[in-house]
């Protein structure tokens, strides 16, 4: 191994070599086959090298806030689907960099508001239709089972009248980790109810609103590309 | 490390905690694979999908700040990503890197950017944010040895330039950023 130019060869790849070095070293790969195919080895970690120089370093900021706000499993969530632009999003392409800056900012702040308070009402009309679904109330109908299609998953649904829609308890089993969505068709429109996350276990109890009093209750895997129906039910009529 | 995933929750709907072997996989080592890292964010591991977002947000900013030209709009951007990711990390491929860099260029687009995704300078932007990352994991001296390889610290840091070079490539293969027998 001392025959072979290791100190060189590292120099050699990423263009640091003095000049009169370098023939010598080209000599030696020319010859010498385990040191060629160690130097073609690396060529691509000294293509990323170059790309990483170009980059200045940059510490994780924004990491807890990402965490503390993503859906947790077995937790509804109002949609925002990859069709619906984000915070921030630029509407008018002829403004200039600061005044949609500035623009994005106040969108941002008004959107988070909005959310928050959004979120409070959810709970809120979580926990009310929770209460008023498991306390009897003279507005719920009958638990409904869900209908599987090309899943092995199971669960019922319970629906409960309110003013501004119907309240869902929906309980699922056996549904394969990830995010879904639910959604009622009452035959005109498609109208959001919310989603829920499954992990690993499997299985999630939820509450959900929406604005429609009848139609067919779908849950579909929200992957952002395909939205098959895995379970539905007809909400009492 | 105390478990505050789905599983330490009062509804309990599953399990994230560090007896979940996909999870433990991932925290046994800094340098988790990222395919067990992949596959434990598919099964709902926030852990998991916390170590990601650690391991990407750099590069991400760094990329959409350029994409935007405004750092403001960048973290708007990045905070997205993250969240369809989350959104869709049941169908998230091995190849992790570019589909995130994907999602990155759909919502660009959606910020009125969509010249971004045809935009070389920007890809290799990326990928550069993603290995220097990495490299942050390697030791002090080898890592600046490789970033300034003709430099006093490159010539004193114990290890050969080749050597420093294969250290970071097992580091790039074991997080999925080469494939073994493509660098």
């Amino acid at each position: 191994m001392s025959d072979h130019p290791t100190e060189a060869l590292g120099g050699y790849l990423l263009g640091v070599l003095p000049a009169g070095d370098e023939p010598g070293v080209r000599r030696h790969l020319e010859d010498c086959e385990a040191c060629r195919v160690r130097v073609n080895d690396l060529e691509g970690i000294s293509e990323l090298l170059a790309a990483a120089r170009l980059v200045p370093e940059e510490a994780p900021r924004l990491a807890p806030h990402i965490l503390a706000t993503l859906p947790r499993a077995g937790q509804a969530f109002t949609l925002g689907r990859s069709d619906q632009p984000p915070p921030g999003a630029r509407q008018d392409s002829t403004a200039d960099d600061s005044a949609r800056d500035r623009s994005a900012n106040g969108h941002h702040r008004l959107r988070r508001l909005t959310a928050v308070i959004a979120s409070a009402v959810m709970v809120i009309a979580a926990v009310v239709a929770a209460a008023v679904l498991h306390a009897g109330n003279s507005d719920k109908l009958p638990a409904v089972t869900l209908s599987p299609s090309g899943t092995d998953a199971v669960g019922r649904a319970t629906f409960g009248r309110s003013g501004t829609g119907t309240e869902i308890l929906l309980e699922v089993r056996a549904l394969q980790a990830g995010v879904y969505e639910v959604t009622v068709d009452d035959g005109v429109n498609v109208l959001p109810a919310g989603g829920f996350v499954v992990d690993s276990a499997g299985t999630a109890t939820v509450t959900l609103h929406t604005a429609a009093t009848s139609g067919e209750l779908q849950i579909s895997e929200s992957d952002g590309d395909s939205h098959s129906v895995l379970l539905r039910a007809m909400l009492p009529g | 490390m105390q478990d505050d995933g789905p599983g330490s929750s009062e509804a309990n709907h599953g399990t994230d905690s560090l007896n979940d072997p996909l999870v433990a996989d991932a925290f046994r080592d800094p340098n988790a694979g990222t395919s067990s890292l992949v596959r434990a964010c598919a099964a709902g591991s926030r852990h998991a999908f916390a170590i990601l977002v650690r391991r990407y947000e750099p590069a991400a900013v760094v990329w959409a700040r350029r994409a935007l030209e405004s750092q403001e709009s960048a973290d708007l951007l990045v905070q997205e990503l993250f969240r369809r990711a989350w959104l869709r990390a049941a169908a998230a491929p091995a190849n992790i890197s570019r589909w995130l860099l994907e999602i990155g260029f759909e919502i660009a687009a959606e910020m009125g950017a969509p010249e971004a995704a045809s935009n070389r300078d920007l890809d290799a932007l990326w990928i550069g944010g993603v290995v220097r990352e990495a490299m942050g994991h390697l030791p002090l001296q080898v890592r600046e040895s490789l970033l300034d390889p003709g430099s006093e610290a490159a010539r004193g840091a114990g290890v050969t330039l080749l050597e420093a070079m294969e250290e970071l490539q097992e580091l790039l293969q074991a997080r999925g950023i080469v494939r073994r027998g493509d660098s």
